[in-house]
Order: structure tokens, then C-alpha cells, then sequence
């Protein structure tokens, strides 16, 4: 079938993840890429793509008028927005809808109820949804904060209204602490956000971080597709996420009053497209609504894996109107999807930098999603994903040691410099992964959101590998193959490191001129 | 024709040839004892080795400690393994090894990303105890606090608030101080 093209407004693994879709269902792909993505890998899985700004993103792919711009010239009919960037924008959809464009997702006006942290709040509770006890909406200075704290009780969390990915998030556990707290957490805010407004929450004990995913018809029907358990988080962004939920396999009617709460308030707000009610659940199975995400989660493959459905065909037939809402879908084995990070795997940290080598698993049941091949630089100008990997197994415990394999098997290596040494910053937190796919309260399925705090052993730098008194015989035998080697080839080759630095010079001017 | 030996940790090899190609065998003597035959291949990243042990992967990165002695970051491929700071010293079968650094350690404090430098909280001359915060860097549009990883007196300070710093600055060092070693 001759079907119109979708603008994928986004860059990296996801551009290439929609554009898979789009290609198998006949829908031409137009792909966007800042001046710093020229070179990029998502643009050769798209039929013509546009450059649409500088790196920043901010002038790229935020850019409104640009990406708009690029679709009318495109002649595209349907913008996916994939995640991050402009997906959960209300104003780009009207933009979008101003400009002809069909957006692959909720309306601005479900956004615009769900999106907003606060507006959600007014909506769940008018459906009698429970939520986490704190504020009404933003507090206006340190003084009111103090004062809902003492209501609710200490510990509590400061949190950016218009946040995410624990940006502008502060744990508080005493009166104390509050004022230097919230006077950074705003500074955060502002800085990431453009908005310093923080609003206080009751900090839950022994909390899982539970998900819903959902899709909606947008005229009133809506279905869940199961849930996530994303508890394992550093610096409050997920890590590793799973599907059935440890926590809810311990409470099976609160997995069921779950999937009953966000079907009714999709319904309730006309919902279309995927979208995803996070919760969190305390170790006694009480559950409190979170926030929703109107949009396609980063995680979503591993909803693919356990319901054999690709959501991104769901969202595009929505849009062109060619779907149907079908029964609540089996969910068969488990599924866990873990991110490679160009992150220190200590303090979690991002250190991007330029990949001389990667190897990204394979294998029976395993998922790589990654827009990175043979070499290339993760950006400082964009999130330091590298890779999502992910397995399915019949039983939790197979799909663990799956993972587990296809960990060891992976490689992300920096450029080696002549003398053998890294050139650049990159790291990865795959040392990290490896032992994280090891730990015995992962294995038992006691992942609670502390769980990185409380198992000091997976980031504790003098833990993390062996001493070098320790070294194995094969590896002491490498070590000093490799340095005898590298030893005697630096020395007569000193002259090519110039002719190399010059020939990225040379390409740069080429695509310089190109654009 | 001298024959060339290397210590790596508790390991120390005599080599019947100097390996030098990227692909080839040869025999080693280990620890004084008995010989094996090692086969090679380097690649970019490191080398796979056959001896009577089996086959191995190893990625390895030669970087520096903190004071400033080369050593190798080494991965095996397929496993989860890994060693820090493995030497390597070299030498001839007549004269000692060489590469062993025997100065008392100043840790080198560095960026460990490009950001901006919001707070300082320590001064030049200081002492500080292990784990001390010693500046508030803003990065990735998040604040991280910037701790002390050993005891010490500051030096080298000359950064100012506000300043943007590249990935891998030196922020400043911590000297050992006397009767304080960590």
C-alpha cells in the first residue's frame, strides 16, 4: 500500500527504532539531524532526511519551525516524535496540527491533562486514584515547603514541577537540610528546565517504581498492555527494566487494581496512542500514582517482548486511522531491557566520548537497540545512551542468565592512540551492568529503588575489579604481549598520528562545504 | 643475544624471541620454572592468546594512576573480568626491570566531563580528609559534588567559580601529608 511520509523528529536509536516500523508497514521515512549529525546512523535508515540547526538542541531538534518546515518540504503527512525532545509538547502538536501535519500520538489537549505533573494530580484525584500525600501544586518558597513536611512527615522529596529524569530532585530528611535543598534544587530546575517551581512529596519506604502501559483509541477505549518494574535506577533514571513485575508477582490484586486505575483514567481523558502511568509501590503492595508519560517510553521494548506487539505499528496505524483496539493482549515469559550508558560506572556520571570499537550482543531472544556501528562519537549534546539491550526467556531466572551473556559479550571500546592509550573521555557503565546482572538481590527480585545505594559493591571503585597482584596468568601473558608490541610499533610510526589528525581536518571542511 | 624478560603482578616471563609482530608464538618461561608456548593476534583493541590454558580474550587501555605510573586497564572478552592498573616492567635477563615509580603518591584531581565549576569549597594549603566534597561542578545540567579520594593538602588550585572547565582538567592535587598517609 502507497502510504504518506512520517517525519521522524528524533535522532539516535529511537529514529532508527520508528523508521524499522515505518519501512515494514510502506511508510516512507524522513529523517532530521542537527549540523552535529550529519554523519549519523539514524539518517541512513530514512529515504530523505533535513538538517534542521545547530547541535544544540535547543536550535535543532526543539526547533519548531524548523522541523516543520523540513515535513512541508518533505511533503510528509505524519510527525513521530519518538521520545524526549518534542514528544510530550503540547505546543508542537497544535503547531502540528496548524501546519496540516498529523502528530503520532495524544492530543495537546490529553497532553496538556496528563503531561503536566500538577494538572495530572487534579485529574487522578477527581477519579479517586491514590497518590502520593504533598503539596496541592508548587510551593512558593522553603517556608510553605517546611510547613507541608510537617504535615506529612519527614523524609520527603523536592521535586521540579516541570521535571524528569530526577532533574532538580532533592531527598529531605530533616527540617535542616530543607533550606539548602530547595535552594538547589531550584537552581537545578531553572537550569534544566527554564522553571525553578518545586512541589513537595511524601518519600515512600521500600518503594518499587511500577508501570503501566497503556494505548487508547482517543475516542474513550483504552487497554493496558501489562506493566514495567523499573526500580533499579541511578541518579533517579532507570537502569534496568522488566516485565512481570517482581513486586506485583508478590501482589497479584494490586497488578490488577493497577491496570484497572490507568485504563479508566485513559478512558476517562480520551487517551490515544501509547502511553505509560508510572506508580510506586511501597514493600506492602500499596500503590500511588506518579506521573504519566504521554509518549513512547525508552523502555517499551521489553512491553514488545512479552506481548509479541510492536507499538510503534500500533501508534502509526492509530494516526492514519487504520486501527482498531483489540482485546487486552497475552503476555507470555519475562523480559529485561537494560541501558548502556557512556557514564562513569562509579559515580554515574556521563563521559561521552569517541567509540573505537563496539559489539553489541546477539543470539536467540536478544535485542539490540543502538544507533552506534563499527565506530563513532557519543555527543556531548545529547543523552548519553550508547545502546538498549534487552532478552526474553520463558522464567525470569532464563532471561537473567541470557542477559547475562549477552553482557559478557558486549564490547564499547574508546580509539587507542598509538602507545595504546584512550583517546578521549568515553565510559561505560557495562562493568557496572555485568555485576548488576550478578547481584543476588536482583537475582531474588528485591529490586526496590535504592537498591544501587544499598549494594555499595556495585560501584565502590577499589571493588570493582581485581588487583593487579591478582592478575591471571593468560591475562598477565596479554598484558605483556600487548605492551612488548605496541612498545615496538609506536616508536617508528610517530609521523602518522599528524597525517590522521589532518585528514579529519580535510573532512570536516568537506562537510562543512556540503551542507 | 639477550634474552628479554617482563613482570607483570606476580607473574614473571623470559622470552625465548622479543614478540614484536602482531600475530605469532614463541616460547616464555614463567616464574623461573617450566616453558609454554604462547600464540598471539592483536586486533585494535587488545589481543586473543592460545596457551596450554586455553583461548583468551583481552582488551586492554594503558592509562595512568594517579600518580602518574603507566599501567593497562584489562578486560577479558566474554567474561566478567576485569584488572586496573596492571604494570608491566621490562628488562633484559642481566639488568633489573624498570617502569616501577617509588614516589609518594599526589593524586592529580580531574574533570571527569566538560562543565562549570559553580562552587570551591575548599582553599590552596588545606587539609582534607577522605571523601571531603571539595567543589559543586555543574554538568549534564546537574550539580555533582566533587569529593577528596584520599587525605591530604590541596594544591594546585587555581580554578574560580564560574569557570568552564574541559573534560580530563586538572582541578587540583592532594599531597600526601606526613604521618597522614591514607
Amino acid at each position: 500500500m502507497k502510504r504518506a511520509p512520517v517525519l521522524i523528529a528524533n535522532r539516535g536509536e529511537i529514529a532508527i527504532r520508528v523508521a524499522r516500523t515505518c519501512r515494514a508497514l510502506g511508510f516512507p521515512t524522513v529523517g532530521i539531524y542537527s549540523e552535529a549529525d550529519r554523519n549519523s546512523e539514524h539518517l541512513r535508515y530514512c529515504d530523505q532526511s533535513f538538517e534542521v540547526g545547530p547541535a544544540s538542541p535547543q536550535a535543532s531538534y526543539l526547533n519548531v519551525q524548523r522541523v516543520i518546515d523540513a515535513a512541508h518540504q518533505a511533503k510528509a503527512k505524519y510527525i513521530h516524535p519518538g521520545y524526549g525532545f518534542l514528544s510530550e509538547r503540547a505546543h508542537f502538536v497544535d503547531a502540528c496540527e496548524k501546519a496540516g501535519l498529523v502528530f503520532v500520538g495524544p492530543s495537546a489537549q490529553s497532553m496538556r491533562l496528563m503531561g503536566d505533573k500538577i494538572q495530572a494530580r487534579a485529574t487522578v484525584d477527581a477519579l479517586q486514584v491514590p497518590r502520593v500525600p504533598g503539596s496541592a501544586g508548587a510551593v512558593a518558597d522553603a517556608q510553605e515547603a517546611k510547613r507541608i513536611a510537617r504535615e506529612i512527615g519527614f523524609p520527603i522529596l523536592l521535586k521540579a514541577t516541570a521535571g524528569g529524569g530526577g532533574k532538580g530532585m532533592r531527598r529531605v530528611d530533616s527540617e535542616q537540610e530543607l533550606d539548602s535543598a530547595f535552594e538547589g534544587a531550584t537552581r537545578e530546575a531553572l537550569g534544566a528546565f527554564g522553571d525553578g517551581a518545586l512541589y513537595v512529596e511524601k518519600l515512600i519506604l521500600e518503594p518499587h517504581h511500577v508501570e503501566i502501559q497503556v494505548f487508547g483509541d482517543g475516542q474513550g477505549g483504552a487497554i493496558h498492555l501489562g506493566e514495567r518494574e523499573c526500580s533499579i535506577q541511578r541518579r533517579h533514571q532507570k537502569v534496568w527494566e522488566e516485565s512481570p513485575s517482581p513486586i506485583l508477582n508478590r501482589f497479584p490484586k494490586t497488578r490488577e487494581a493497577m491496570y484497572e486505575a490507568a485504563v479508566r483514567v485513559a478512558k476517562h481523558v480520551k487517551y490515544a496512542s501509547a502511553g505509560t502511568f508510572e506508580f510506586i509501590v511501597d514493600g506492602q503492595g500499596k500503590f500511588y500514582f506518579l506521573e504519566m508519560n504521554t509518549r513512547l517510553q525508552v523502555e517499551h521494548p521489553v512491553t514488545e517482548w512479552v506481548t509479541g506487539l510492536d507499538l510503534v505499528a500500533w501508534q502509526l496505524l492509530l494516526a492514519a486511522g487504520e486501527f482498531k483496539l483489540p482485546q487486552v493482549p497475552e503476555r507470555r515469559g519475562s523480559s529485561i531491557e537494560v541501558r548502556l550508558y557512556a557514564e562513569d560506572p562509579h559515580h554515574f556520571l556521563p563521559a561521552p566520548g569517541p567509540i573505537g570499537h563496539i559489539h553489541l550482543p546477539s543470539g536467540p531472544f536478544v535485542r539490540a537497540d543502538s544507533s552506534y556501528t563499527e565506530s563513532g562519537v557519543v555527543s556531548l549534546h545529547y543523552d548519553p545512551m550508547i545502546a538498549k539491550l534487552s532478552v526474553w526467556a520463558p522464567e525470569r531466572s532464563e532471561a537473567i542468565a541470557r542477559l547475562r551473556v549477552a553482557l559478557d559479550e558486549t564490547q564499547v571500546l574508546p580509539p587507542l592512540k598509538r602507545d595504546g592509550s584512550a583517546q578521549g573521555s568515553l565510559k561505560t557503565n557495562l562493568s557496572f551492568l555485568k555485576k548488576l546482572v550478578r547481584n543476588s538481590a536482583v537475582l531474588d527480585g528485591n529490586t526496590t529503588t535504592d537498591l544501587i545505594a544499598r549494594h555499595s559493591e556495585l560501584t565502590d571503585p577499589h571493588l570493582k575489579s581485581e588487583a593487579s597482584d591478582q592478575v591471571s596468568l593468560p591475562a598477565a601473558l596479554a598484558a605483556a604481549l600487548v605492551h612488548l608490541i605496541r612498545e615496538s610499533s609506536s616508536s617508528s610510526t610517530q609521523q602518522s598520528e599528524d597525517r590522521v589528525s589532518s585528514s579529519w581536518q580535510y573532512l570536516a571542511r568537506k562537510e562543512g562545504v556540503r551542507s | 643475544m639477550s634474552q628479554f624478560k617482563s613482570k607483570v603482578g606476580p607473574w614473571s616471563f623470559l622470552w625465548k624471541e622479543f614478540p614484536c609482530a602482531k600475530e605469532g608464538s614463541t616460547q616464555v618461561q614463567i616464574n623461573g620454572g617450566s616453558s609454554v608456548e604462547v600464540h598471539w593476534k592483536v586486533d585494535a583493541q587488545g589481543i586473543w592468546i592460545r596457551t596450554h590454558e586455553g583461548l583468551f580474550g583481552f582488551d586492554l587501555i594503558q592509562g595512568e594512576d594517579d600518580s602518574g605510573q603507566k599501567s593497562y586497564l584489562i578486560s577479558e572478552r566474554h567474561e566478567n573480568q576485569q584488572w586496573t592498573n596492571v604494570a608491566v616492567l621490562v628488562g633484559d635477563a642481566s639488568t633489573e626491570y624498570t617502569g616501577r615509580s617509588t614516589q609518594q603518591k599526589v593524586i592529580r584531581l580531574k574533570a571527569q566531563m566538560p562543565g562549570k565549576i559553580i562552587r570551591i569549597l575548599v582553599q590552596s594549603g588545606q587539609i582534607l580528609v577522605k571523601d571531603q566534597p571539595v567543589m559543586v561542578m555543574e554538568a549534564m545540567k546537574m550539580e555533582n559534588e566533587i569529593k577528596a579520594p584520599q587525605a591530604g593538602r590541596v594544591s594546585q588550585l587555581q580554578l574560580k567559580e564560574g569557570q568552564a572547565i574541559e573534560s580530563g582538567a586538572e582541578l587540583l592535587r592532594i599531597e600526601p601529608v606526613e604521618g597522614n598517609a591514607s
